[in-house]
């Protein structure tokens, strides 16, 4: 989902952009192995979410930039509902009554 | 399905992808190391590449598929390093899968096999044979049938095409609905229609098969409409009384007796073989040409000759069991019809107890499956315990090899491999085996079973079963294959990676060994228990061969030749019958070769059987069972020219003639089932209400089947006949060899008569043994399984302990040391080989004693629990045992202590 979202935020973007970005704007909360990214983003070109070309960066260096497709948009809708409903849930069940 | 084809693309992009992400994660790395200046730093903070690589690529969901091919390669390169292994143990797969093979094929020729007609599940056929009448009755008035055809086969048509030598043929007289119902079209020209049932002799025509097509005309074209003619002189149907031939003094329509000569008017499809699995059909005739395809016998308009046999094909929504009892009540109906008002209360009764079976049609008429099924089933379960043994010996080949290989794979553990992964590679290495034993499989089926269908085929009958190796047969040998593959390989490979890393790489021998070594003594006392079921099998079916030789037939068949004419279709009747034979066995008595000949009616091991009721003055039968016995009619000298001991009075003479005292002659067990102890000869019996005068008693003989239980049967002169004489069997004792003869016999039958046919020429050994087809079959295969199996069973032994032998060297070193002698070591050796034996055999009799029920039907003078068989398959499984136990035992004698002491 944060890979998509981020996706859908930035637009195109490689794979260290995208790292960099989710570490960032988490405030470094989500302190995951940076590698643990690359599976993913390969799962997400096999469902077809994302799909891939290699571009050059602003300083000019070779780097493949990933871009949310139709289907990868839908899919972080589908996401984000399940999340927010399952937000919801929790913050029902802990708050006080 | 985009998905699934992006994963395929991803496939093929394989390489591509690699390159791909190995410089993603490069710039990943340059990137973040730029930024914080530390090499390290990055490093830690991606994680280990390696792991992020191998995942990424698990996600493109090939890794199986190359781990396949990984495993593969490896496999086959394991396979090249130990040639002899691999030779071994692909070939008793190889034997294993190839027997397996062989006899699906011909089980799935004769036994699961539909007709190649339409909706073949809608066929009914009736067990019992009718006359054309009723057929006719039947056919118009059933109502839960869309058609009911009728058919009679003739195994031996004589056909004469113009330009060619006459030859044989199977024929077919097939009514106007036969193709229609069965939903067969032509492939060129037409089929018999419902037009050519119009009347007797009208549709001279004739429809062939494809293959004879291609054989005799060379699949030309213009077979159409080319003529053939053709005649048969046997039937396969039956008769009462005489009227049922025609006179041929008489100015009847038909005085041909050459046969009926018939236009090609099509050719069938090429995989309609016919109606019957097993035979296949060249020729088709219209019903209507019946009387003069078969001249003499015109039984088309004839309620007592029975002929036909008939099938249906139901309505669509009738079922099976509506349709079978429709039938049922149909048939009755038609039978009281045709009794009409003079029906006794016997008759009805008759027609309503008869037993008619009925049964689904799917597979055709099919004698050869009811023949050959109970025969295919042992044959089958023989094969598959053959497999089992193969399975076994390489499970333990493996086993074996899995010790050597303890140090590899133990490596291969402790670097990281996964034990799922490493399992997985050791099937994958069996399975390659198991691939390579089901290629030599498909091989050894493919001769097996031209080699079995040869040993199967009755002299003169040949089984008409292809094997092409099908897709089912394919589909067949590769699902065995898999199935042996894993079966053997997963025990091994579940063992070989159970191992402590630590006792492994220290490689001690002592005391870890114990477990592996015991479970090889387990499967090699498996191989043992299914060794002894097949000797025990082996045993049971030689011994029924041997009770069923002719040696016990009463006669000698050595230089018997039997020779059967057909007087009737050459226009004889009644005394003239007689008077012909006669004439031609003057003729042939004086020939060179011949020593001694006569006649009769039924003949040996051919033709037909008579049977009637006699009255006894002085007994009383318990019921009319009692009263039935089986008759022939011979002519003079028969028992002294064929060699059946007379025991009291004298043979049937040349003086037994039509104006003589009717003479009879009773066999052993009639006289004494009528007169006990008394002298027979001189009392009176009536029979068919002529009264007949015994004059001799004969030994009990086997004349027409080696397995039937001696019955009450008597004879009388050929020229004194209670029963209208039809045939006539020739029995010729030579001097020269049966198979010489056959010319010359048939040139002086042609000389009496060029009408007259010459059924069959026999030499009668060759008929007998020829009855035991499958029997000596049973026996020859269940042999060569037998010996194959206690062959594999003596290796995995001599292995296995030869084995145990190199692990206690030390042990036995050190109690030699002790004092014990070479004998007791020698004898400790066997008593472990003995002991695997007796469990393995004790096992295999236990199952051997559960699964009579298959054999029974199989055996001949004998139980299936035979103590001889069990005996003797005992003792050759003690013998075996212990000459693949002495070997290894020898060496443990001949150890050193000395050296076996040091031997670590």
């Amino acid at each position: 989902m944060l890979v998509l979202k981020t996706l859908a935020r930035l637009g195109p973007m490689h794979g260290y952009g995208i790292a960099d970005y989710i570490q960032q704007t988490s405030g470094d909360v989500l302190q995951v192995e940076e590698g643990s990214l690359y599976p993913a983003l390969q799962r997400m070109l096999v469902k077809g979410w994302v799909s891939a070309e290699w571009k050059q960066t602003e300083n000019n260096r070779r780097a493949r930039y990933y871009h949310l497709t139709a289907a990868g948009r839908r899919q972080l809708n589908t996401e984000i509902a399940a999340f927010e409903n399952a937000v919801r849930a929790i913050t029902k069940v802990i708050q006080p009554a | 399905m985009g998905e699934l084809w992006r994963r395929l693309l991803f496939l093929f992009q394989r390489r591509a992808l690699n390159r791909d992400l190995d410089e993603e994660i490069r710039f990943h790395m340059e990137m973040r190391a730029a930024e914080t200046g530390d090499h390290h730093q990055a490093r830690h903070k991606f994680g280990n590449i390696g792991i992020v690589k191998e995942l990424s690529r698990e996600m493109w969901g090939f890794r199986s598929l190359e781990y396949f091919w990984q495993d593969l390669r490896y496999a086959l390169r394991q396979m090249r390093r130990s040639p002899g292994f691999t030779a071994i143990a692909a070939l008793s797969l190889g034997l294993g899968i190839g027997a397996n093979t062989a006899i699906f094929g011909l089980i799935d020729h004769v036994m699961l096999r539909m007709l190649p007609v339409r909706d073949a599940h809608e066929l009914l056929v009736m067990r019992r044979l009718l006359s054309y009448p009723t057929f006719e009755q039947i056919r118009d008035r059933n109502d839960v049938f869309s058609g009911i055809l009728g058919m009679h086969l003739m195994p031996a048509m004589e056909v004469t095409i113009p330009g060619n030598p006459s030859g044989l043929a199977t024929g077919e007289l097939v009514s106007g609905s036969y193709f229609e119902t069965l939903g067969v079209w032509a492939a060129l020209g037409r089929t018999i229609l419902a037009e050519d049932d119009r009347a007797p002799e009208s549709s001279p025509v004739a429809v062939i098969s494809y293959g004879y097509w291609k054989r005799v005309f060379g699949g030309a074209p213009d077979a159409l409409g080319k003529k053939i003619q053709v005649r048969t002189g046997m039937t396969n149907g039956g008769t009462s009384g005489l009227d049922v031939y025609d006179n041929p003094n008489q100015k009847s329509g038909l005085k041909s007796f050459d046969g009926a000569l018939l236009t090609i008017v099509g050719v069938a499809p090429p995989e309609f073989f016919g109606d019957t699995v097993g035979a296949s059909t060249d020729i088709w005739i219209p019903m209507m040409m019946q009387g003069s395809v078969m001249p003499g016998r015109p039984f088309l308009r004839q309620k007592n000759a029975v002929w036909v046999n008939i099938m249906g094909r139901r309505k669509p929504g009738v079922t099976e069991e509506q349709a079978r009892a429709r039938l049922l009540t149909l048939f009755r109906q038609v039978m009281i019809d045709e009794a009409g008002s003079k029906m006794t209360e016997r008759q009805r009764r008759q027609i309503f107890e008869a037993k008619i079976v009925i049964e689904s049609g799917e597979k055709g008429f099919g004698q050869i499956r009811r023949q050959f099924s109970a025969p295919l089933q042992v044959l089958m379960t023989v094969v598959g315990l053959v497999l089992l043994i193969a399975c076994l010996n390489v499970a333990n080949l493996l086993l074996a090899r899995a010790t050597a290989r303890r140090r590899e794979i133990a490596v291969r553990l402790s670097m990281g491999a996964g034990r799922v992964r490493l399992i997985r590679q050791l099937l994958t290495e069996s399975l390659a085996l198991a691939a390579l034993g089901g290629l030599l499989g498909l091989g050894i089926a493919y001769f097996g079973t031209k080699a079995v269908l040869v040993l199967l085929s009755e002299v003169g009958r040949p089984l008409n079963i292809s094997f092409e190796p099908d897709l089912r047969t394919l589909g067949f040998t590769a699902g065995i294959s898999l199935l042996t593959g894993v079966l053997f390989g997963l025990a091994p490979a579940f063992r070989a990676t159970r191992i402590t890393l630590a006792d492994t790489m220290k490689e001690t021998s002592r005391g870890s060994t114990g477990a592996k070594v015991s479970v090889a003594k387990f499967l090699v006392a498996a191989q043992v228990a299914v060794s002894m079921l097949l000797l025990i099998g082996t045993g049971l079916f030689l011994r029924t061969l041997y009770n069923l030789q002719a040696e016990h037939l009463g006669y000698n068949p050595d230089h018997l030749v039997l020779m059967q004419i057909d007087p009737v279709s050459a226009g004889y009747r009644g005394d003239e019958v007689g008077r012909a034979v006669k004439t031609i066995l003057d003729r042939i008595a004086v020939l060179p070769e011949v020593r001694e000949a006569t006649f009769s009616e039924n003949g040996l091991f051919s033709g037909t059987e008579s049977m009637n009721h006699v009255d006894v003055p002085g007994y009383v039968p318990a019921s009319d069972d009692d009263r039935e016995c089986r008759f022939d009619q011979v002519g003079p000298g028969y028992f002294t020219h064929t060699g059946i001991p007379i025991l009291a009075g004298r043979d049937i003479s040349d003086r037994d003639l039509p104006n003589a005292p009717r003479a009879i002659v009773i066999n052993e067990t009639m006289a004494k089932s009528y007169y006990r102890d008394q002298n027979p000869v001189g009392r009176h019996i009536k029979a068919d209400g002529f009264d007949l005068e015994i004059v001799g008693v004969v030994r009990d003989v086997q004349d027409h089947d080696l397995r039937a239980e001696p019955v009450r049967r008597y004879y009388v002169s050929y020229f004194q006949p209670i029963d209208a004489i039809s045939a006539a069997n020739f029995e010729i004792r030579t001097s020269a060899h049966p198979g010489d003869i056959g010319s010359a016999l048939r040139r002086e039958v042609q000389a009496v008569n060029r009408n007259l046919t010459v059924l069959s020429i026999k030499d009668a050994r060759e008929l007998i043994d020829s009855t035991l087809v499958q029997e000596r079959l049973i026996a020859n295969l269940s042999a060569f399984f037998g010996l194959l199996a206690i062959t594999l069973a003596a290796i995995g032994l001599y292995g296995v302990m030869s084995y145990a032998v190199a692990r206690r060297t030390n042990e036995i070193g050190i109690r030699m040391a002790l004092g014990a002698g070479a004998s007791t070591v020698v004898s400790m050796i066997l008593r472990e080989v003995m002991f695997l034996v007796s469990a393995g055999a004790i096992v295999g009799i236990i199952a051997a004693a559960g699964s009579t029920r298959l054999v029974k039907s199989l055996l001949f003078g004998l139980t299936a629990l035979d103590p001889a068989s069990f005996v003797a398959a005992a003792a050759v499984l003690a013998a075996v045992g212990i000459l693949a136990g002495y070997l290894p035992a020898r060496r443990a004698a001949k150890i050193d202590p000395m050296v076996a002491l040091r031997y670590e």
